[in-house]
């Protein structure tokens, strides 16, 4: 099934939820009791067909190549083609003030050069999506586009960074704006883009010379017209994760069953590492409703509205409501805990009482003895 | 290249009969088992826990699911380079055209081309159809401290159960001195698991001579066993201790599965030291809905459950929907259960769909089945599906077999 399209998935951008871990990049966050945030770019390459994959690695690698390691659970890990690791390049991170993506991008055109006839699709990793590439491909091939830009139109307004793209009626994109706020029905870059390998190398060398520091989209932006750039709206369930609010938000949408099954479908499966851990078990007293609950979890206590990682333990009469709890924590006995994000292997001491803020949820974070 | 210090051969061909609608199109160790697992995970993830990466899988039976499952065994970690798994299913020769396998010691002789190609120093025979964590590096250390040609693996079991087992008596030490098939006034209850340990020259000189009998079954139990304690040969019994059940019924299956509901499980599911590894379905983590209730239950990846859950094993991709209760029940993948349903101590096969009001109401010792892809409708359903009765004190199916008689 060749497609002609590899994927360059970046996964140095900013870590927005740094109260939550300070070493984690974006790309390895948890979600949704199972996954972390690099599945959903990397399921959804491999679900079109794209079977050569480039990463390019943040600074703090560790918990990245221990997720995808040989890329065998995508199906990546192959003799020809799959998953190729591409670092950061020390020396510039230490001498170089790390701005922008150019630079990035321009020490690593040797992974989109050896199949320059290719399309490239470029991806970022902070959006849980199931966006169907081979429909962009499509509407890409139709415009005769030499850039087909994602978009999701925005039901609610947010705070946030974001780009906004502005399309005449047939799809052509005339404006690609950086904002601070994002209003209901603008129409949202997803930091996804199908482009042309050779038109990509082009412009990364062009940028480069200019000024390495940065940012593709802001390259793109002041060149709207230029190439023939397109729109593509994703109609599915999208959500940029860019603050811990959005993150929790993320998490509790999927506890509304009509975007659990937009994002986890039998026909585009979402791949993660494999853990063979044991069916989730619930005790005699158990009392769980409107949650996630992954395998490995055995649970005594009660369990609302929230989220539970695998091989999470709810203690006897512990009270678990709102709150996202990442796999090997163990709730203690008698604790409550409401509107809380807690980091994984941590330890809920027994009867701890332990409340978020509506608004800003409270996060236990490693090595908390709480 | 490094040598196979021990291979296993096991025996997965059995067609589990009395499963009757569950093993319809599948053999019996491919049957699904606690949430998320086949029967034969436990006897893989054995030996991967157990550092054997060497695995032969005899295969007979309904082989196609079984073998789509095992694949490269990769699932359990037993697709190493210098080892791996090897599916092997009965193949034409030049010593005879009636390939298939006539019993458990005859599937094993047809085997010993491969056997050769290993060249390991013992071999250890196994059944795909048992529910057991063992560690069979003890095992082969007691072979080794004994000097044993041969060791068989044994379990105690109630002596008013003996009879139902073949049985081994025992002198000194543990060296097997008589074994009797299925005696009527059992000596001991060291009952046979059907599990060996045989330094591989002593597997190949005796599976050849038996080969050469008209007389034999062919079986490891009834002729290779008392063949070597004749002449003579070091045969010892090793002591197993732990949770050991050769599902063979339905009330039997429908036990072990309840077995896992227990607080303290006979068999530990979630023991990172010995985890059980299966194939991997890559599902989400499954979804309790606001009005559903969870109790005393297991349930696997990707199901949905919005009605009352109470005592029942659930497995991937079910769905219960609103307003219905199921009890004491296991719900075999891609089951659908419509609004107003009620499933009571019954089985359903993969990708059954009850409809909305059905009642199904079985009773412990009358379980009710249902095979695959079964509808069951709503006002009449009692008169469809397979009622089965009661089938406690049954023997269990013959250790082991590769073919059911």
């Amino acid at each position: 099934m060749d497609n002609n399209i590899i994927g360059l998935i970046n996964l140095q951008g900013p870590n927005y939820m740094a109260e939550l871990s300070e070493a984690r990049p974006m790309a390895s966050e948890p979600f949704a009791g199972k996954f972390r945030l690099i599945d959903f770019a990397l399921s959804t390459m491999v679900n079109a067909g794209v079977d050569t994959v480039g990463l390019l690695l943040p600074f703090h690698s560790r918990s990245v190549l221990d997720h995808v390691r040989s890329g065998k659970e995508w199906n990546l890990a192959r003799k020809q083609h799959g998953l190729f690791y591409l670092p950061i390049d020390e020396a510039d991170e230490i001498t170089q003030p790390r701005r922008g993506d150019i630079r990035t991008y321009y020490k690593n055109l040797r992974f989109v050069e050896r199949e320059l006839n290719h399309y490239l699709l470029l991806s970022g990793c902070d959006v849980v999506h199931n966006i169907d590439y081979n429909q962009v491909l499509h509407s890409h091939r139709s415009h005769n586009a030499d850039i087909t830009l994602i978009y999701k139109v925005m039901d609610e307004d947010s705070v946030g960074e974001g780009y906004i793209v502005t399309t005449n009626d047939s799809g052509h994109v005339t404006g690609f704006t950086k904002t601070q706020s994002i209003k209901k029905g603008d129409k949202l870059y997803l930091g996804t883009a199908l482009m042309d390998g050779s038109l990509f190398v082009a412009m990364v060398r062009r940028a480069y010379a200019q000024d390495p520091n940065q940012y593709l989209s802001d390259v793109l932006a002041r060149n709207i017209g230029h190439p023939r750039i397109y729109g593509y709206e994703y109609k599915g369930y999208a959500k940029r994760i860019h603050s811990l609010k959005s993150y929790y938000d993320a998490n509790m949408d999927m506890l509304n069953l009509d975007n659990w099954k937009a994002v986890y479908r039998q026909d585009r499966k979402i791949y993660t590492k494999v853990k063979d851990e044991a069916p989730a078990k619930y005790m005699a007293d158990a009392r769980v409703s409107n949650s996630l609950i992954g395998d490995g979890c055995i649970i005594e206590g009660t369990v609302e509205n929230s989220i539970l990682f695998r091989r999470v333990r709810v203690g006897r009469n512990a009270v678990v409501k709102n709150s996202i709890i990442m796999q090997n924590t163990v709730i203690g006995e008698e604790a409550r805990v409401d509107r809380v994000v807690c980091d994984k292997n941590q330890e809920i001491q027994p009867e701890a009482f332990l409340t978020g803020r509506k608004d800003k949820p409270l996060c236990i974070v490693k090595y908390d003895v709480v | 290249m490094r040598k196979i210090e021990c291979l296993a051969m096991i025996l997965a061909g059995g067609k589990g009969s009395r499963l009757g609608v569950l093993t319809k199109n599948v053999a019996k160790p491919a049957v699904l088992f606690g949430a998320k697992y086949r029967i034969i995970d436990f006897t893989l993830s054995n030996c991967r826990n157990s550092g054997i990466d060497t695995v032969g899988i005899l295969t007979q039976y309904q082989p196609l699911e079984l073998n789509w499952y095992i694949g490269n065994g990769s699932s359990w970690d037993l697709d190493s380079d210098h080892g791996g798994t090897f599916v092997l299913p009965p193949y034409m020769n030049d010593k005879d055209s009636s390939n298939w396998y006539q019993g458990t010691a005859d599937a094993i002789y047809q085997n010993l081309n491969f056997m050769d190609m290993i060249d390991p120093e013992y071999v250890l025979i196994l059944s795909g159809d048992h529910i057991y964590s063992m560690d069979y590096g003890t095992m082969l250390a007691f072979h080794k401290k004994h000097k044993a040609k041969v060791t068989v693996s044994t379990l105690r079991v109630p002596m008013t159960d003996a009879s139902r087992f073949g049985i081994m008596n025992t002198g000194d030490n543990m060296r097997i001195v008589e074994f009797e098939e299925k005696p009527a006034h059992p000596k001991s209850n060291l009952a046979s698991m059907g599990i060996y340990i045989f330094d591989k020259e002593t597997l190949k000189k005796y599976l050849i001579e038996d080969a050469a009998r008209t007389d034999s079954d062919h079986d490891f139990g009834k002729n290779i066993i008392p063949r070597l304690l004749q002449d003579r040969v070091p045969v010892y019994a090793y002591p197993f201790e732990g949770y050991w059940k050769d599902v063979g019924t339905f009330e039997s299956l429908w036990q072990a599965n309840m077995d896992l509901l227990a607080d303290n499980p006979p068999i530990r599911l979630n023991d990172p030291k010995w985890r059980i590894y299966s194939g991997s379905q890559s599902l989400p983590p499954h979804y309790i809905g606001p009005n559903a209730s969870m109790v005393s239950s297991l349930a696997g990846e990707g199901s949905v459950i919005l009605g009352k859950v109470l005592h029942s094993v659930i497995f991937y991709n079910v769905v219960v929907e609103e307003d219905t209760q199921i009890i004491d029940s296991v719900l075999m993948p891609g089951t659908v259960v419509e609004r107003g349903a009620v499933v009571d101590h019954a089985i359903l096969g993969e990708r059954c769909r009850v409809q909305a009001g059905c009642e199904i109401h079985g009773q412990s010792g009358a379980i009710r089945v249902y095979g695959n892809d079964d509808i069951i409708p709503g006002p009449n359903a009692n008169t469809l599906g397979h009622s089965v009765p009661p089938v406690k004190g049954k023997e269990e199916e013959k250790k082991g077999a590769v073919v059911n008689g």
